[in-house]
């Protein structure tokens, strides 16, 4: 991508669609502003100082679920942690996109996401060479492989998992049966619940085996001074079907994340943060908030809006600070609304009245589907700004009407809305 | 006060109604089809001149069945299923307006039905066929024989607990149990003997190891102590596979004492509306059924079903396996038609959720079939138990344990129909492949040697009888502690074997 020059390569230049990496001249480091966070913390947790990037081993598996908004740069935060732990050497890190990759998002289970991490992790090793011998496959390769044969016959014939008889039990030879079992998880119904409800039926022998497994890659890790350790992690649920279906994969089978013994950073959609008291006892909520629009903040956003857009292509600074104000913290958000006032702009430059129109396109879009019941939540949240968790509080939260700053418990209204006249009728704002 | 009576008192009560020359209409309530067979051997015994007519009026019309039921101007009329009778409109008129065409003739109507249709018997008769009704000279209730209880077939229970660990036949996981002793002794980390401990445990358990199983089990448990954080949901794990094990061993104190533990850190740490839970329920409820307190059992897989009904999504298989459960509970409490209702709703929903070809469907069929078994229904009983094999045959590898649980569902089906010899054949399949798949020292292998012995005994074959009876309390008594209940069996029938 670059940077826009012109006016009309606006559009290209504001994309929000992939995340960009440390190395991106896009990159905008928000270290340090987001207050509540810092990932110096995860470095600690992980046994990795800071400052010097050395480590030690982990005594205990750490379990990281980080949550925070869609567009706060969660996956921009999480790529940057794989490149910088990766150079460490502490760990071998598996990233997992379950957003993205083929799993079919509309219609995912638990199984689903433990079979991509398996293949995610025996990719990762394939890819990079390191011998896991043949002895240290073979007893989870059997298990697997005997576990796709009983797959295959309550199957039809055409969604049958190919196996090979005389495959080896080697790394690229388990990879390929895993590829072909997570393909078959975006195949007919019928043929994802017989393949899940066969591991599901024998889900403690799988994370046992799985365990296994990952033991002796970690040994064979640590002898070979690959890494000291592994680490998955885990990102894209937000991109998961409905909220019920990520409630189910990430809070209900919480207790089956811990039964795969390796570390773990998992981003947490923002509209389950409330529930992670259940998960507290065997793992560590972090909140990823939004960038607070401090002096520092706003500066930051400046130099964020200017890598990307030309200043020249704004009407003055007070427009793209108008910009930042209602951006709330969200790089997305920002890049949103720049989006918007391009479109809206009658001239060929961003100014106050793009901006505005901007503002009430977006707001309105939110406003106008607002149901009964979260407009009384936030009728509430005027004398009450102690709101117990419900699922209409979830949903204000996957809309962005309410905003998380902080550790987590600091919540405002997007300032967008706020503003929004509807809204203000909606809830009797005098 | 109770009115059953006993085999002889029986005899003694036919003794004065029963008269071949004469119109009679006698209702039995029998407790086991086998009954009906020794009932007809003693009135042919008693009245040797008289003429039989066993009638089958399953599926058929009035119109189909009378000529035949009108074929001998007197003697014996046999209907072994009277309840099709009161459930077929076109039958219970047919004989209710024909009553008095009936009873001219001098014939005999004895009619069976099983016990535990007792007040679908005493409600619709009243209703269906009054006029007929009223011309009943007795409803005989033969009760329960406690010897036919000692001598019952034993059955292996469904082996959903049996782990996928290490392959799925002995050698496989004794070779695998090999391996992981091995790699047991030269582990250094926590994790890995942690890892090893448990699927050490498991596998002894499947292979009916239950002392080994819960010494490494117990082991894993102390090791988790000592590491984990003591509300780590493993430990909760552990209490649970604790508990399955006491309650294999049958020390079902011990067994609810550690699924409660489990329960409660379950409680603490996942909330009020976790799956988990429910499972918890579950396992308790299967602890106070075997313990027989029923009503507590319900309780909990009722608990178990709420709470899954709440959380989960009206498809889930888990579901299924609370009806399965809770059929399972009206079936130990007698009242067949409940567990049938709730048998038939794990089945109708396992079918649309996990398709034609799945194992917990044969599963369903097997639950179904055990219930028409009991009903005395036993066409019905073998067609289910069929459909449960063939599907089995057709799914599972043809080592699985579960093929033997068919054969020996099978077995004991043709020993209530009194075929001993199709019994034996099943029961010798059913031995053949629990010896190689689950070794030589599994419960299983006991229950078929029992069953075995019993069909011997009934063939008066005493020596064969009591080299099978030996062979079993032999296995029962080095894997279960004195009053267990499988070895009291077993000593038990030994006992009357031995008595020939």
């Amino acid at each position: 991508m670059e940077k826009a020059n012109d006016f009309y390569s606006i559009l290209n230049a504001v994309e929000f669609n992939s995340p960009v990496d440390k190395d991106d001249d896009f990159f905008t480091d928000f270290k340090g502003l987001r207050k509540g966070f810092s990932e110096k913390k995860i470095f600690k947790m992980l046994n990795i100082n800071p400052n010097t990037k050395e480590c030690n081993s982990l005594n205990t598996t750490q379990r990281v679920f980080l949550s925070g908004h869609r567009g706060t740069g969660k996956t921009t935060e999480l790529l940057k942690l794989k490149q910088e732990i990766d150079a460490t050497k502490c760990f071998l890190v598996v990233f997992c996109d379950v957003g993205k990759e083929e799993l079919d998002v509309n219609n995912i289970d638990f199984v689903d996401v433990v079979i991509f991490m398996l293949e995610q992790l025996v990719k990762e090793l394939k890819d990079k060479k390191i011998n896991i011998k043949s002895k240290d496959v073979e007893s989870f390769y059997k298990w697997y492989n005997q576990r796709i044969l009983e797959i295959n016959k309550t199957v039809d014939v055409s969604a049958t998992i190919e196996t090979e008889a005389s495959a080896g039990f080697t790394i690229p030879s388990l990879f390929k049966l895993v590829s072909k079992t997570k393909a078959k998880l975006s195949a007919s119904q019928d043929t994802k619940d017989k393949i899940r409800r066969v591991f599901i039926n024998k889900f403690s022998d799988f994370s046992m085996k799985f365990n296994e497994f990952i033991l002796n890659i970690k040994e064979t890790m640590n002898k070979e001074s690959v890494a000291k350790d592994l680490l998955f992690i885990v990102d894209g649920f937000e991109k998961i079907g409905t909220l019920e279906a990520r409630r189910k994969i990430l809070i209900d089978n919480s207790n089956k994340f811990v039964e795969i013994q390796s570390n773990m950073i998992i981003a947490l959609p923002i509209e389950l943060f409330s529930q992670v008291s259940v998960l507290s006892t065997f793992s560590t909520p972090i909140s990823f908030p939004l960038i607070t629009l401090d002096d520092d903040g706003t500066k930051k956003f400046i130099d964020f809006i200017k890598k990307r857009v030309d200043e020249s292509l704004f009407k003055d600074e007070a427009t793209i600070k108008e910009i930042i104000k209602y951006g709330a913290g969200s790089p997305r958000e920002t890049l949103k609304i720049i989006e918007e006032a391009y479109l809206a702009a009658e001239n060929e430059i961003i100014d106050l009245a793009s901006i505005i129109d901007a503002k009430n396109k977006i707001s309105n879009e939110i406003v106008d589907y607002l149901t009964a019941d979260e407009l009384a939540i936030l009728k509430e949240f005027k004398s009450n700004p102690n709101i117990a968790y419900s699922p209409e509080l979830a949903s204000l939260l996957v809309k962005k009407v309410f905003l998380k700053y902080g550790d987590g418990s600091e919540m405002k209204i997007n300032p967008i809305i706020e503003e929004n006249v509807k809204y203000k009728k909606l809830v009797e704002i005098e | 006060m109770s009115f059953e009576l006993n085999f002889e008192q029986l005899q003694g009560k036919l003794k004065k109604i029963l008269n071949p020359k004469r119109f009679r209409f006698i209702v039995i309530l029998y407790p086991n089809p086998k009954t009906i067979i020794e009932i007809k051997k003693h009135i042919s015994k008693t009245f040797p001149q008289s003429l039989v007519n066993n009638l089958d009026v399953k599926n058929r019309s009035y119109q189909e069945i009378s000529s035949e039921l009108y074929k001998n101007s007197e003697g014996f009329v046999y209907i072994d299923d009277f309840e099709e009778i009161l459930n077929s409109e076109d039958l219970y008129n047919g004989f209710n307006q024909r009553r008095d065409k009936i009873a001219s003739y001098n014939i005999n109507l004895i009619c069976f039905i099983s016990i535990y249709k007792k007040e679908e018997l005493f409600t619709k008769a009243i209703n269906v066929i009054p006029d007929l009704w009223e011309f009943k000279d007795s409803v005989l209730e033969l009760e329960k024989d406690e010897r036919d209880d000692s001598l019952a077939g034993m059955r292996i229970s469904e082996s959903s607990s049996y782990s996928s660990l290490g392959g799925l036949n002995s050698v496989d996981k004794k070779e695998e149990l090999e391996r992981l002793l091995k790699k047991l002794k030269e582990a250094s980390s926590d994790e890995l003997k942690l890892n090893i401990l448990y699927q050490t445990a498991t596998i002894y358990r499947d292979l009916g190891d239950y002392k080994q199983s819960l010494n490494y089990s117990k082991m894993l448990l102390k090791l988790q102590e000592e590491i984990l954080d003591e509300k780590h949901p493993n430990l909760a794990t552990s209490y649970n596979n604790i508990s399955l094990i006491y309650q294999d061993m049958g020390d079902l104190k011990k067994a609810l004492e550690y699924q409660e533990k489990a329960l409660n850190l379950r409680e603490e740490i996942l909330g009020e509306k976790h799956p988990d839970l429910a499972s918890s329920y579950s396992n308790i409820s299967l602890i106070y059924q075997d313990m027989g307190d029923l009503k507590k059992a319900l309780e909990y897989q009722e608990k178990a079903l709420n709470l899954r009904e709440e959380i989960l999504d009206e498809k889930h298989p888990n579901l299924a396996s609370s009806y399965n459960n809770i059929s399972l509970i009206y079936q130990a409490m007698g009242d067949l038609k409940k567990a049938l209702e709730f048998q038939e709703k794990a089945l109708n929903l396992t079918k649309e959720i996990l398709g034609e070809k799945h194992p917990d469907l044969a599963s369903s069929y097997s639950n179904i079939s055990l219930i028409y078994q009991a009903m005395g229904d036993l066409k019905k009983a073998l067609e289910y138990q069929e459909k449960a094999l063939n599907l089995r045959e057709e799914i599972l590898d043809e080592k699985h344990p579960n093929l033997a649980t068919s054969y020996n569902n099978i077995s004991l089906i043709y020993q209530d129909m009194g075929d001993l010899k199709k019994a034996l054949e099943y029961q010798e399949k059913a031995l053949n492949l629990t010896k190689e798949i689950l070794g030589g020292k599994h419960p299983n292998l006991a229950i078929s040697y029992v069953n075995i012995a019993q069909l011997y005994f009934q063939n008066s074959d005493f020596k064969e009888a009591k080299e099978h009876i030996d062979k079993a309390v032999d296995i029962f008594s080095h894997l279960f502690p004195d009053g267990h209940p499988h070895l009291d069996i077993a000593l038990n029938i030994q006992k009357v074997i031995y008595s020939q």
